[in-house]
């Protein structure tokens, strides 16, 4: 246990919810090596274009106990009115104030008829008392903050079984203007994705033209060609979360999703 | 290499039914000389290396690494003929994944293996024409262990896996740990279940899940891979 361990700690992601894919929520409050199963206060926000931001707390949560819920059962409205993409905020928080939750974890399942996928949140920060430190605490810690650090990087790719998009997640009440490039090195390039407004979620597919300049690659299955995507550092913060989502370029449906 | 590296470790099988790809993002150039140089190692599932290569890209792309040729001298295991892969970049590169199974295709950064006494989890759900299959991969180069705990309903069997130094293994989770009679009461629906990994000794273990759908025909059969990163 750390002797400076924050009461709270919190994560940012999305969400899909449309008449085909609905969304699970799973979490694993876990404090390194503590072994007990005192309760965990799991608090869910969901925000997003035409919904009012609304938090619901899930009873129930222990430490080291894996829990989930579906999300049209936290939050009614995804059943009636609201669809598209939407942004989720994730606090857990303990009574027992000196429990670092820093290495919990959060995944997301994006479920349709035909299949489903699961994507793992960026890595849960300090949230106290409003005041989010993204200071790694423990060795558990520190490793995943290094991992977040090199994941700050992802990788587009297009072919004929995949397409690419940017999902960016503002869990502010201000508009933000994040720095996104492609390309690598010296080449890299600012792309442009606009503002996101606050508490919103956006995905940004990556066009075709972006790729046109990356040199082809003949593989197994085909023509495939890659593009680096990196997030400039002033547009890392607690409250934004980035995540490049993949998708079967003829049925839309999402492949596969990775933080960055 | 430069002294300050990045390290992916993944779980690679071999064809007919699986295909992966390695993709490779490179960081700056701390050569100097505009190259990326990525080290690639395969070891089987006892952790024997069978295969060791070193490939260079040009810093301003994306590289791409086809392992078929790669996975020729791995063992076959649980069905399937599988190892680790380790990969070994300057810092800063980005590593990621690209795996067929079937007709499925998925793609993911490398997993954070769980060191002594850290836990991480995967959700699955069992019952429903699903199979599942644990893939676990030893980082380290020291004998692992870990625990495999299942919650699901009021039920939580926990079993300790050993993987050989650099090696790797895989478990079917229906056959192989829920193999009595009265842990299968899951079989008459479909059951939201969790598996939670816990390192029990230094060498840190990758574990993922390997879902595979029954379709009508196995041709007709759908794969995802759960990942305890993703």
């Amino acid at each position: 246990m750390d002797r400076a361990a924050p009461t709270a700690v919190k994560t940012v992601m999305f969400c899909l919810s449309t008449s085909s894919i609905k969304t699970r929520v799973h979490f694993f409050p876990t404090a390194g090596s503590t072994t007990s199963h005192q309760p965990i206060t799991c608090v869910l926000s969901l925000f997003g274009k035409g919904i009012e931001k609304r938090s619901v707390m899930l009873d129930g949560g222990r430490l080291n106990q894996p829990d989930g819920v579906r999300l049209e059962e936290a939050f009614p409205t995804l059943r009636n009115e609201a669809s598209g993409i939407f942004g989720l905020e994730m606090q857990l928080s303990s009574q027992q104030g000196r429990l670092n939750l820093l290495s919990s974890q959060a995944a997301i399942e994006l479920v349709s008829p035909q299949t489903s996928i699961m994507y793992y949140s960026a890595p849960f920060i300090a949230d106290v008392d409003g005041a989010i430190s993204m200071e790694p605490q423990g060795e558990l810690s520190q490793r995943l903050a290094a991992a977040r650090r090199r994941s700050f990087v992802g990788v587009g790719v297009q072919d004929a079984f995949v397409t690419t998009s940017l999902i960016m997640v503002n869990s502010t009440q201000e508009t933000m203007r994040p720095a996104i490039f492609h390309g690598v090195g010296g080449e890299a390039q600012s792309l442009p994705v606009g503002n996101i407004s606050p508490e919103s979620a956006m995905e940004i597919p990556l066009e075709e033209s972006l790729f046109k300049k990356t040199t082809p690659h003949e593989c197994l299955w085909g023509l495939s060609r890659a593009e680096k995507i990196s997030v400039g550092p002033d547009s890392l913060t607690p409250h934004t979360a980035f995540y490049v989502m993949y998708r079967d370029p003829v049925s839309k449906r999402p492949v596969s999703v990775c933080a960055l | 290499m430069s002294d300050v590296e990045t390290t992916s470790h993944f779980w690679v099988a071999a064809p007919p039914l699986y295909s992966s790809t390695l993709l490779v993002a490179p960081g700056r150039d701390t050569s100097g000389d505009g190259r990326a140089k990525t080290q690639l190692e395969i070891f089987d599932m006892d952790g024997t290396q069978v295969n060791s290569v070193e490939v260079e890209f040009p810093c301003s792309e994306v590289g791409f690494v086809e392992l078929e040729p790669f996975t020729a001298a791995l063992k076959m295991q649980g069905g399937v003929a599988h190892g680790h892969l380790k990969v070994t970049s300057p810092e800063g590169t980005r590593h990621i994944f690209r795996q067929t199974v079937g007709s499925s295709v998925v793609l993911y950064q490398d997993p954070v293996p769980v060191a002594s006494r850290e836990n991480r989890f995967i959700p699955v759900v069992i019952g429903g024409r699903r199979e599942h299959m644990v893939v676990l991969v030893n980082a380290g180069e020291e004998e692992g262990q870990i625990a495999c705990r299942l919650f699901y309903g009021n039920r939580s069997p926990e079993w300790t896996l050993t993987v050989p130094g650099n090696g790797s293994r895989v478990l079917s989770l229906e056959n192989e740990l829920l193999s009595s009679a009265d842990q299968k009461v899951w079989e008459k629906g479909a059951v939201q279940a969790y598996v939670r990994l816990s390192g029990k000794l230094q060498s840190p273990i990758a574990g993922h899940i390997v879902e595979r759908i029954l379709g009508e025909s196995p041709e007709q059969d759908l794969y995802r891979c759960l990942l305890s990163w993703g």
